[in-house]
């Protein structure tokens, strides 16, 4: 198995939308520093207050005004550039947010000298204590903007601020050890700039991912509910088609064709169509959800047949088991379950002659059977019986996992058995 | 004296056959037909004894007929006329005070038979139908009702029960008549009686629904 075979697919989906969402995160990042430029301004300018009044308490020089006014100065245009770009609101990527981004960087990289060169103002004859207390202080500022949030700043801040104070105590030849030491620190905010940068950027990331994932979920399971809708409309029209096809659809049309050619008599013409309502009934009762019981689905067939049992002058004898409940039974097998049993009771009205008609249902160890059976002329099951339609029954038993059993012998009647295997506990 | 007829039906043909029939039945008068919910609700005020109605009428529904004949002639007995007797449009009926049904094609005859035992206290009935009444009329009180409400709810008594539970079998009322040892016009009040019932544990359990809507949207 290759190695891009076995990438975890779920892993490879992350880092590409990672990989296509670098800059949005980016963007992500910056706004969310941007939200409070307010409080980073305002903090940066009075840090520049608390410096040098700390110092001008120290030294009394009057210079160190001059360096807080430069000091405010570059944090109020820093301050006037915000809110202009709050302003304007460019959009994040486009050519004048890139000039921004730019202008910011230069920014930052001169309030950065400005407060490393705190230790130029400073009168050289000055001891060494003190100018060494100023490049902590001043090494220590550079943390106020490590987390800008934007890389170009970060470095802009940290090269500004150790180049100011590099310079500075290259001048005090007293101090020049420190330099290594101001080097290291520089570096050291680089990286702790950059690291927290990076971890920003990551959560940020991974909102927008658990987003986008929300997202996908929703759409996949309301295309999941849509597709399960289709599949069921579409079972639906098959069964309804099923149903149709084999009673009402055939009968309908053949009658039609032999009316339109004038070879139907009217009575015959009555009798289909009352054949095809009989049936449209039982399509009715067979998806009626309270005939899912046996019972009731075997009722509602004597219900609709008693009528015509009367008429034809038979008594109906009617012997109804208790039986287990049925909850296997779907509307497609009900229908094949009616038909079979109307189409035994059709022949026993046509044929049999018979005074008495029994239905009946019994409750056997792991079958439910279900008989018709006359009394009247009965006929041999060895020989063809046309116009019985027993194929068509035996191959709805065959589709209902049922099994028919036609037993009849001239002059002792007939008994059809459908015997109807109970599902496997 | 004779019992008066309104026949609200807007398929012409059945309507006339409907009519002819009643026309001839010497025990019958034929009050009025309509083709639609409209002039049928005009002609309820001719307080008619039985109202035969189907369920899709032009500008309107059969059941809202049937509910306002139920709520202004209390001793009227109205009786649906459907295509196939399938359980929601005839339960529905029931609900709203049907005591009968009447397959669309049934002969003639058998017409006036219906609506001779309808006004003599008896109703037809199927085995689904049975059924679909044992499970709502079976039930346990809802749980929102008042003591008031869950009292106005009427119980199937056990003879109904039995009836009802042999119906659904598919025994006929002659055959339940003789495993219950009473005659077939009693088996067939008892069916009456529970689709009374029904409709009065509908109301119930519509003013208990609106009730609990109204005290949500409070």
């Amino acid at each position: 198995m290759s190695a891009t075979e076995s990438r975890d697919p779920i892993a490879a989906a992350e880092a590409d939308f990672v990989l296509g969402h670098r800059t949005q995160a980016e963007h992500g990042l910056f706004a969310a520093r941007f939200a409070n430029w307010r409080v980073s301004v305002a903090g940066g300018a009075a840090l520049g207050v608390i410096v040098s009044g700390l110092y001008y308490y120290l030294t009394r020089d009057a210079a160190l005004f001059g360096w807080l006014a430069l000091h405010t100065a570059a944090y109020a245009c820093i301050g006037a550039m915000c809110r202009i770009y709050e302003h304007r609101r460019p959009d994040a990527g486009s050519a004048e947010h890139a000039r921004w981004l730019r202008a910011w960087t230069i920014a930052t990289g001169v309030t950065g000298a400005i407060m490393g060169s705190l230790l130029w103002w400073l009168p050289s004859e000055r001891d060494d204590l003190l100018l060494s207390a100023a490049v902590i202080v001043s090494l220590a500022c550079v943390a106020q903007v490590v987390s800008r949030g934007h890389r170009p700043i970060v470095y802009a801040a940290v090269l500004g601020q150790t180049l100011a104070v590099c310079t500075a105590l290259a001048l005090h030849a007293a101090l020049a050890w420190l330099i290594p030491i101001c080097l290291l620190f520089g570096v050291f905010a680089l990286v702790f700039g950059l690291t927290l940068n990076r971890a920003t950027l990551d959560a940020i990331m991974q909102r927008l991912y658990a987003q986008h994932l929300a997202t996908e979920l929703a759409a996949a399971h309301r295309n999941e509910l849509e597709l399960q809708r289709l599949r069921s409309v579409q079972l639906e029209r098959e069964r309804m088609m099923e149903d149709m096809h084999d009673g009402l659809g055939s009968a309908l049309l053949s009658a039609l064709v032999m009316l339109e050619r004038n070879e139907l008599p009217v009575s015959a013409a009555a009798a289909v169509m009352r054949e095809c309502v009989d049936d449209l009934r039982l399509i009715v009762d067979s998806r009626e959800p309270a005939a899912r019981d046996l019972s009731t689905l075997v009722g509602m067939l004597r219900y609709r047949l008693q009528p015509r049992i009367q008429a034809a002058g038979m008594r109906l004898h009617w012997r109804m088991d208790d039986l287990a409940s049925t909850p296997w039974l779907h509307p497609t097998n009900s229908l094949h379950l009616l038909r079979i049993l109307q189409e035994a009771v059709a022949n026993a009205l046509k044929h049999s002659g018979a005074t008495d008609i029994e239905l009946g249902t019994r409750q056997a160890e792991a079958a439910i059977e279900l008989t018709v059976n006359d009394n009247g002329a009965g006929f041999d099951t060895g020989h063809a019986a046309p116009g019985r339609g027993l194929t068509t029954m035996q191959s709805r038993a065959r589709r209902l996992n049922a099994t028919l059993a036609v037993d009849s012998e001239a002059g002792r009647g007939t008994t059809v058995t459908l015997r109807l295997p109970l599902p496997p506990q | 004296m004779p019992c008066s007829v309104l026949i609200v039906e807007d398929d012409l043909r059945f309507r006339d056959s409907f009519a002819r029939t009643i026309s001839q039945a010497p025990d019958m008068t034929l009050l009025g037909s309509a083709p639609d919910y409209a002039s049928g609700l005009q002609q309820l005020a001719k307080r008619p004894d039985v109202l035969l109605v189907d369920l899709q009428l032009p500008d309107g529904s059969g059941i809202d007929l049937i509910r306002e004949a139920a709520r202004r002639l209390p001793t009227s007995d109205s009786m649906v006329v459907t295509v196939f007797g399938d359980e929601r449009h005839v339960l529905e009926s029931i609900e709203a005070g049907a005591t009968g049904y009447l397959l669309k094609d049934t002969p003639a005859t058998e017409l006036v038979d219906h609506i001779r035992v309808l006004r003599a206290g008896g109703s037809p009935i199927s085995p689904v139908i049975a059924r679909q009444l044992l499970a709502r009329l079976g039930t346990a009180p809802m749980q929102e009702q008042t003591v008031a409400e869950a009292e106005a709810i009427a119980p199937l008594s056990d003879q109904e029960i039995k009836v009802l539970t042999l119906s659904a079998k598919g025994f006929s009322y002659d055959e339940i008549a003789g495993l219950m040892n009473v005659s077939r016009h009693t088996v067939q009040t008892y069916v009456k009686r529970s689709y009374r019932k029904l409709h009065v544990n509908s109301k119930v359990e519509a003013l208990s629904e609106a009730r609990r809507l109204r005290l949500l949207n409070e």
